[in-house]
């Protein structure tokens, strides 16, 4: 039995793969906040990271099959467009707002953990029969 | 490199540049009253640096790393004391280019960029910490 194949735990190691790497992107932006002419970086929304893990391009039913060259479901790097303001020196980093983020996104990595870990328990207990 | 792992290298990288910052604003402040020892002589010129990205070769994180480091090319200040050692023909005294309030102000900047990345690398040192729970 692979527990990625369940779409329960493939779910949550996506969600947690993409928070991990919109917490990266954070981290570079804080530590960038004092850097001329830096801008805000984003990541590419969580839908996108499932949508293209599911689609993958196009199905392929044969080896010989081209996998077509959909993105593989990766996390891009984008640009904040959403950056609240724009220093003198060209750096559009607000620590608040970056702050902010960084809050939500530990909290929402916490949420995924605990949920990938109910998960287990839950197998543990059809098994066992006690937890 | 994991985007975990790279999370505390990044944060780090942007500690050791706000603490060098800081290092620089205590040696300006240190020296705001070093004149120089001879007739006429420049007194303590003030020390300036500047930021810029570093893409990390293992990751492909984006650090932060102290570049030009250099002089403030300001022109310094002229105080009349003919007493002093370094005082001219004309009794001046030239005086170290250094303005306190720009220096106090650089500082608590630099403290609270220093703290907000400390934060960060908590942040990241708890996830993984959530990660490894997930072992218990």
């Amino acid at each position: 039995m692979k527990l990625s194949s369940m779409s329960f735990f493939q779910l949550a190691s996506q969600r947690m793969q993409w928070l991990g790497a919109s917490q990266k992107v954070i981290a570079e932006n804080i530590a960038n906040a004092d850097t001329p002419g830096f801008k805000a970086r984003d990541v590419s929304s969580f839908a996108e990271l499932v949508d293209g893990a599911r689609t993958g391009g196009v199905t392929t039913t044969h080896a010989a099959h081209i996998t077509g060259g959909g993105h593989s479901g990766g996390v891009r790097v984008t640009s904040d467009d959403r950056a609240w303001e724009n220093s003198i020196d060209g750096n559009s980093v607000v620590l608040e707002q970056q702050t902010l983020k960084a809050n939500e996104i530990g909290e929402n990595y916490q949420l995924a953990a605990q949920l990938y870990g109910k998960g287990h328990q839950l197998l543990t207990l059809a098994v066992v029969g006690q937890r | 490199m994991d985007a975990l792992k790279s999370i505390g290298a990044v944060a780090a990288s942007g500690m050791h540049a706000q603490g060098e910052r800081l290092k620089v604003v205590a040696e300006n402040v240190a020296n705001a009253d070093s004149t120089g020892d001879s007739p006429g002589a420049d007194p303590y010129q003030r020390k300036t640096l500047a930021f810029e990205e570093l893409i990390d070769r293992d990751s492909g994180a984006s650090m932060v790393r102290i570049t030009a480091l250099g002089r403030d090319q300001s022109p310094f200040g002229r105080d009349y004391d003919p007493a002093h050692p370094a005082a001219d023909a004309e009794g001046f005294v030239k005086t170290a280019n250094v303005n306190p309030l720009l220096e106090m102000s650089n500082m608590r900047e630099a403290s609270r960029s220093y703290e907000a990345n400390l934060n960060m690398f908590e942040a990241g040192r708890r996830m993984r910490g959530q990660v490894l729970d997930l072992l218990r």
